[in-house]
């Protein structure tokens, strides 16, 4: 009985049959390729990365001052209380004594109101300007995460065009690597 | 369907509390640096170094079945990076099932860092690192290797139940959903390579 062998090329094989004709030029050039747009890659994931924990840092900052000045209008409140309590107080006295006492007592309350004020008031104003900040941060992320997408799409086309051989995949990819790139400048330009 | 597909009888959820019920500091260590080497985040660190030996495979012996076989490598695990990950998310929005600490009481459930509750199916983790496997697997042409690359998938398969982050239903089929994307894109690269190249 004669055995008929079939021999299927598979796609290592192609390559090194083409490889033959046009060298490893192109391969070579798409694995270093491969290589450095990784290394950007990582650079834009660790940003990114780094990018979403200020903001959450800051974000945290911004609700601890928050809850800093509520406490702060808190005391006001209860500073208000009391002086509107020493003025009932002072109103509802015969005694001349005690209405003296009760009104240097509104007094001081009225006194201690305005700086509990003060640093509630400049407390909001932290919060505010850190919840700013926060925000302010966020703005290279969506860049950042373009950037990536660009450079991992780069990253496939290479790949496919070291086993296809054709150019215009190539120059596909080096054009969303180009875009991925940009988009990465301007979001440390943000 | 759900009963039978992903709860499997609730055998899912005993074999979660099995895995996760058991703590040790030096276990933690072991499935907390599994879990960071099946995290997508390597992904370019991974791709680097792949991407670094192809290149010396290629000038080395250029032109040889072995550094064709690097590239080929290299190919299918960043196409594969885009797919795989695009089904995970689609995946996870789609069916949106609850995390361990969302179907547990608080106190039965171990959870190492932050909690999640949401988007459990499939492991994102398990996905990775069976991408990273079955993209090596013909590298590794040695049994020592393919031991290293099986026990590195069930390791960090193992490690998101234990962390409290998966059921097993979950890190199964996204192992399997990633072996068969890798299955596929091998098939179709070889024939898209044929056609080409006519």
């Amino acid at each position: 009985m004669s055995e008929q062998h079939m021999h299927v090329h598979g796609a290592h094989e192609h390559a090194v049959e083409d490889q033959a004709h046009h060298g490893p030029g192109l391969a070579q050039q798409v694995a270093i390729f491969t290589a450095i747009l990784s290394t950007i890659g990582a650079v834009v994931a660790y940003l990114g990365a780094a990018t979403q924990n200020e903001a959450m840092l800051l974000k945290n900052e911004a609700v601890l001052k928050k809850a800093e000045a509520s406490d702060q209008w808190n005391f006001y409140q209860s500073k208000s209380t009391k002086g509107h309590l020493a003025e009932l107080a002072a109103r509802l006295t015969k005694n001349p004594t005690q209405v003296e006492f009760y009104k240097k007592e509104v007094a001081r309350y009225d006194l201690e109101k305005k700086e509990i004020r003060v640093r509630a008031e400049d407390l909001d104003k932290e919060s505010h300007r850190v919840n700013e900040s926060s925000e302010h941060s966020l703005h290279p992320l969506h860049k950042l995460e373009q950037a990536l997408t660009l450079i991992q799409i780069a990253i496939a086309l290479g790949s496919i065009t070291a086993l296809t051989r054709k150019r215009w995949l190539f120059i596909t990819a080096l054009v969303a690597a180009a875009g991925g790139i940009t988009l990465f400048g301007i979001a440390l330009a943000l | 369907m759900k009963t039978w597909l992903y709860d499997w009888g609730g055998l899912n959820n005993v074999l979660f509390q099995a895995i996760n019920a058991n703590h040790a500091a030096w276990s933690d260590s072991i499935m907390l640096a599994l879990t960071w080497a099946g995290d997508h985040d390597r992904f370019s660190l991974y791709l680097a170094a792949l991407a670094l030996v192809s290149f010396w495979r290629l000038s080395r012996y250029p032109g040889s079945a072995a550094a064709q076989t690097w590239l080929l490598a290299l190919t299918v695990f960043s196409v594969g990076y885009l797919l795989d990950g695009m089904l995970v998310i689609g995946l996870k929005s789609a069916f949106d099932f609850p995390r361990p600490p969302a179907v547990f009481a608080p106190d039965s459930v171990i959870v190492l860092g932050m909690p999640e509750f949401h988007h459990s199916f499939p492991s994102g983790h398990a996905s990775f690192a069976t991408l990273i496997a079955a993209v090596l697997w013909p590298l590794a042409k040695k049994p020592l290797p393919r031991v290293a690359l099986v026990l590195y998938v069930l390791g960090v398969c193992l490690s998101r139940p234990y962390l409290g982050y998966h059921f097993p239903a979950d890190v199964f089929f996204g192992s399997l959903k990633s072996l068969l994307v890798v299955i596929a894109l091998r098939v179709a690269l070889a024939r898209s390579i044929t056609a080409a190249r006519g």
